[in-house]
């Protein structure tokens, strides 16, 4: 296989949001707005985003809330498309599912890894051999995988969707502030993981505030202010810009 | 065909089982509530009308296979509704086309359909159904219905996503249109002027298909196979459209 060296590469991209201009207030409002306002309002969320990542890099992605993190990510996973310039992904990217939202609180344990893996297009034959070592890794007993999602704690449910997420080796793979949860102990084993995955030769993309914690595995990252690159460089410099 | 690649069909058959397994979950009855369901509405229109049409040869087997489908479309399409809206979650962390979601709930319905029919196929036959060849045309108006039902799925749960009223619309509209579909009563009482206008609603086509065959016994014939099958692509023409326009605005409004 002929890989380019650049495993995502975005040229002058900008991104929006579509969201409905009719006033959703009251009816009166809507009916109102009717004929006078656009049924789609654009919210330009991403400016002029030029940036490469190369295959094997830790990537790190400083910004506030409401930077446009999110959405980069989004973009990148091909949930949202960009309304011009160029974007290149060449590698699964492994999904946002880290925090345990797309976990289905009424299935078990067990069902969840199923299903989660499934939305992840993979096969069960894969996801079968996969479980023992996603029940290993999360640390949930036999017993509490049975169980229902909604009888778990928020850090077990954590661990759960982090355990799948981790487990078929993605050649992109997005941390959303996910590292914030679950107990200490589970967080080293995370953080050891993650340095084992760097190993297999994938590409990281750690979001976070904070610049203490990107410098714990990133080499290279940027920031992100208000929708537009605010400084792209070395993760040590990264910080003096972050203020 | 694109729509046949296999990680479609791994993460719309999860999907699928997902819907099932959610829908009984935490109840007694379960599967039997399937059953259960068309039975009570069958016990009281039956009770309730059977003497208002004394006309109607054998109400009961009437009633049942025109409730059968009508329970199909009216919970497949008040659960198709909120289809998208319930997969955010889902569809704002990991990319799967919305329409999925609309899918997998059809084909859960459809699966539902098809199993409460087999009990219901015995009671038939016992209140006097004849088993003959052409009962074979109910499959083509299975298909055919499911694909109006998707199409119209699709649009309700497009629009939806924009305006949650939509929901709020099809739980009003929905008892109304079952009162203007023949489903209980007989088109001959519609009166003779409104007639044209009634026939419009295209679940009176469908419907009346589904007792020609059923239960008056009769073959489809090539003109009422043709009238479904446009009501079906005009469904899902209507719904794929409305849903493309609107696919691009799902994420920033979910």
């Amino acid at each position: 296989m002929n890989k380019k060296e650049n495993i995502i590469e975005c040229k002058d991209l900008n991104v929006s949001f579509y969201i409905q201009g009719h006033g959703m207030g009251s009816f009166k409002e809507f009916l109102l707005s009717l004929g006078t306002k656009k049924p789609f309002v654009r919210k330009q969320v991403l400016f002029d985003i030029n940036l490469q990542i190369k295959r094997g890099e830790c990537f790190g992605i400083l910004g506030r809330n409401g930077s446009g993190k999110s959405t980069f990510l989004r973009m990148l996973s091909g949930i949202i498309k960009p309304d011009s310039g160029s974007l290149t992904v060449d590698g699964s990217v492994a999904p946002l599912l880290a925090l345990g939202v797309g976990l289905e609180q009424e299935l078990s344990g067990y069902e969840n890894i199923k299903l989660c893996s499934s939305l992840m297009r993979i096969p069960a034959e894969r996801i079968k051999n996969t479980i023992d070592a996603i029940r290993e890794f999360s640390e949930l007993t036999h017993e509490q995988l049975d169980m229902q999602v909604k009888r778990y704690s928020s850090g077990m449910i954590s661990r759960l969707g982090f355990s799948i997420a981790v487990s078929y080796d993605p050649e992109i793979f997005i941390i959303d502030e996910a590292l914030s949860v679950g107990d200490l102990f589970f967080r080293e084993k995370c953080y050891k993981r993650i340095n084992e995955i760097i190993e297999t030769g994938a590409t990281i993309l750690f979001v976070s505030q904070d610049p203490k914690e990107l410098q714990k595995i990133c080499k290279r990252g940027m920031i992100l202010d208000q929708g537009r690159i605010k400084h792209i460089g070395d993760i040590g410099t990264i910080q003096d810009y972050y203020k | 065909m694109k729509f046949f690649k296999e990680d479609h069909f791994i993460i719309i058959k999860s999907l699928v089982t997902k819907d099932l397994k959610l829908k009984y979950k935490n109840s007694i009855l379960g599967y039997f509530w399937s059953l259960l369901h068309p039975v009570i509405y069958i016990a009281i229109f039956y009770v309730v009308f059977s003497n208002a049409f004394p006309s109607v040869e054998n109400y009961a087997l009437y009633i049942i296979s025109g409730i059968l489908f009508w329970t199909f479309f009216s919970t497949g399409t008040s659960q198709m509704t909120s289809s998208i809206v319930s997969g955010a979650s889902i569809l704002k962390s990991i990319y799967i086309p919305g329409y999925f979601f609309t899918l997998s709930l059809l084909i859960s319905a459809l699966i539902n359909f098809l199993l409460s029919l087999i009990p219901f196929i015995f009671l038939m036959f016992f209140l006097g159904a004849k088993f003959q060849f052409s009962l074979i045309c109910v499959l083509p108006i299975i298909l055919l219905f499911s694909i109006f039902t998707y199409g119209f799925g699709l649009m309700l749960a497009s629009l939806n996503v924009f305006y949650r009223d939509v929901n709020m619309i099809w739980l009003s509209f929905s008892p109304a249109i079952f009162y203007a579909t023949p489903v209980a009563y007989v088109i001959d009482i519609v009166p003779e002027k409104w007639l044209f206008l009634y026939k419009l609603n295209p679940l009176v086509q469908f419907l009346e298909a589904v007792h020609h065959v059923i239960y008056n016994g009769l073959w489809l014939t090539w003109t009422e196979l043709a009238i479904l099958s446009a009501w079906a692509l005009v469904s899902i023409f209507v719904g794929s459209s409305i849903y493309k326009k609107l696919e691009k605005g799902f994420v920033s409004n979910l």
